[in-house]
């Protein structure tokens, strides 16, 4: 099937390019490890003196940061492809993909596959193995496809938070700045969303919805019972950022379609 | 059939003028300041299928803005763009399959790796069948002198040896319309012809439609049915090269030596334009007929030597670009 070999292409010529730099890649995975791993400690060293923040336990916590973890992992791997994107369309690299007989949304995302993020996976699994016992989970298949569901939507909520305001570079030169301003919101995601207060809840949830990319989900497997009226969303919030990303795309395309690079 | 028909084509950019520094900026983002530059108007452009078509002209003259424009890169503000049947802008996935495009100041090889896994990704992209891949990139690696470079990693080619492999890249899943944007750029006389032989053997093997933009008249005069001069936004000549010697070359120069110094003012009264004078030796540029200038030359004074010089086409098409056609023209 087309679908099938071109992913195979994409993948293939990404892997190549990992190889040509063995020991950076090495190093990216180590040092995506360790961060990614990092708040994990955190919060165990914080549960060695007490028991529960704010009603959640110490399993519960970790099991929330394993999954936006997950997410990540999943969205540095495959979403990354319009990270740089102003300086991709300056160096002209938006003519060159225009050309293609593909659709450039797929292709640009499909030419940076980022051999980083398997820290990311490395380091998210160990978190989630350890969350599961420590907060009582029981997999099933069942549970297993949903988690995969879950973290795949999450990803993309990912890849559309950050593609959106990479987007700007087709209306200003620079707009790498609004990726990083979006980024550096989702450290709220290493705790449980209602420990910051209403404000910033309904500010994650309903403007910037990262909370659904891993604390209402969270909700299915800790089996808390807790907001289950938004747990089973996050599928439609993907969809529903990609619809707006591709939105904000076309458009962009018509106004680089009059001014160019 | 016609590969190409551009109408009355315009194109217009916005340039945003920003102050260097930060209170540059700022100032932009209160105040805009935006200056237009008519890249294209009228622009129109007709190839057929099969013909190999030269676009020439002085830098900024809007080649590449035309060549963007039938590619479906960017959308013509006015006028109608015809590309194998098709509109470019609003069929350009589609179109793509169809036409291959170099653009010579820019690359599609992965910059890290060897040509050769760029190739292999666009066997995918393209949907290339094995043995017409296999068969093309024999064929290239032949004609093109590529063995040696498809292992090497991009980065680590010469400018030529890159633009090599570049043209074969576009050219691998057999597009039936070319757009070679500066092909030739920085080649070496050898890769140059490699490149040319091998652009006319696809156009006569294949049937493929070429447009190529050059500042090289050597590929124009090789490679080219035809050649379009552009200049500011405009087609000012559309026809065989040859042609614009007939139109534009008529001045000759002609070189006389004389035994001695010739008055100037005997010279002025037989109507002799002085270009250039080295001791006895002097360059006079004629328009119209030769002969009888030289005839009245010789039968007014003792000459040395007489030589006739017809200009290159590089000197007419630089005269071109320089006074335009309209004063060249005389
Ligand atoms: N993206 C852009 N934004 C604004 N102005 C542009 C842009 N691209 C080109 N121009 C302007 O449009 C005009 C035509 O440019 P174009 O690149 O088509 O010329 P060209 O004939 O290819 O020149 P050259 O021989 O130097 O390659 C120039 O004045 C150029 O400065
Ligand atoms: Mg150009």
């Amino acid at each position: 099937m087309r679908a099938i070999e071109l992913t195979k292409a994409y993948l293939r010529i990404n892997v190549l390019e990992w190889m040509e730099y063995k020991w950076d890649f090495l190093i990216g995975v180590l040092s995506m490890l360790f961060m990614e791993i990092t708040p994990a400690i955190f919060i165990w060293a914080l549960f060695s003196r007490i028991q529960a923040v704010n009603g959640w336990s110490f399993g519960q916590i970790l099991f929330i940061i394993g999954l936006a973890g997950m997410a990540t992992a999943i969205w540095r791997v495959f979403f990354t492809g319009f990270w740089n994107f102003d300086r991709f369309i300056r160096m002209g690299g938006l003519d060159r993909t225009l050309l293609y007989p593909i659709n450039p949304l797929l292709h640009i995302n499909a030419v940076s596959v980022w051999a980083d993020g398997l820290g990311n996976v490395i380091a998210s699994a160990i978190i989630l193995s350890y969350a599961s016992a420590a907060a009582g989970i029981h997999w099933t298949a069942l549970s297993l496809l949903l988690f995969f569901i879950v973290s795949v939507s999450a990803s993309l909520i990912l890849m559309a938070l950050t593609v959106i305001p990479a987007l700007a570079a087709f209306w200003t030169m620079r707009s790498a700045v609004f990726a990083e301003i979006i980024w550096h919101f989702k450290k709220f995601l290493d705790y449980p969303l209602d420990i910051y207060g209403t404000a910033i809840t309904f500010f994650m949830t309903f403007i910037l919805p990262l909370g659904f990319v891993n604390f209402y989900p969270a909700q299915i497997f800790l089996g808390t019972g807790k907001y289950m009226e938004l747990a089973f969303l996050s599928p439609l919030v993907a969809l529903i950022l990609i619809g707006l990303t591709i939105l904000v795309w076309k458009q962009g395309l018509k106004v680089y379609a009059s001014t160019g690079s | 059939m016609l590969a190409i028909e551009m109408k009355g084509v315009g194109k217009q950019y916005e340039q945003n003028i920003v102050e260097p520094g930060i209170a540059g900026a700022v100032k932009w983002y209160l105040h805009r300041k935006i200056k237009t530059v008519q890249a294209l108007k009228g622009f129109s452009l007709s190839v057929k299928e099969g013909e190999m078509m030269g676009v020439i002209g002085p830098n900024g003259a809007g080649k590449s803005t035309a060549i963007k424009i039938m590619t479906g890169i960017l959308r013509s503000d006015s006028g109608s763009v015809r590309v194998l049947g098709k509109d470019p802008f609003e069929q350009r996935q589609d179109l793509a399959k169809d036409i291959g495009v170099v653009f010579g100041q820019r690359t599609q090889l992965w910059w890290d790796l060897p040509p050769r896994d760029t190739f292999d990704l666009l066997h995918a992209i393209y949907n290339i069948p094995d043995k017409t891949f296999s068969k093309n990139l024999e064929m290239f690696t032949e004609i093109l002198d590529l063995g040696p470079l498809l292992g090497k990693p991009v980065r680590k080619l010469s400018l030529g040896e890159r633009m090599r492999c570049e043209i074969a890249a576009a050219l691998l899943h057999n597009p039936k319309l070319v757009f070679l944007d500066e092909p030739t750029i920085g080649l070496d006389l050898i890769a140059k012809e490699n490149v040319r032989d091998f652009l006319i053997k696809i156009n006569r093997e294949n049937k493929t439609t070429i447009i190529l933009t050059t500042h090289d008249m050597g590929d124009i005069e090789e490679l080219c049915d035809r050649v379009a001069i552009v200049d500011i936004g405009k087609k000012v000549y559309d026809g065989k090269l040859e042609k614009i010697r007939k139109l534009f070359g008529k001045e000759k120069e002609v070189s006389v030596e004389f035994h001695s110094q010739p008055s100037a003012q005997e010279l002025r009264k037989l109507g002799m334009k002085i270009v250039k004078r080295e001791g006895e030796r002097y360059w006079f540029s004629v328009h119209g007929n030769i002969s009888s200038a030289v005839k009245k030359l010789v039968n007014r004074f003792n000459l040395h030597d007489i030589e006739i010089e017809e200009p290159e086409i590089e000197e007419i098409i630089k005269k071109v670009y320089r006074e335009g056609v309209r004063n060249a023209k005389y």
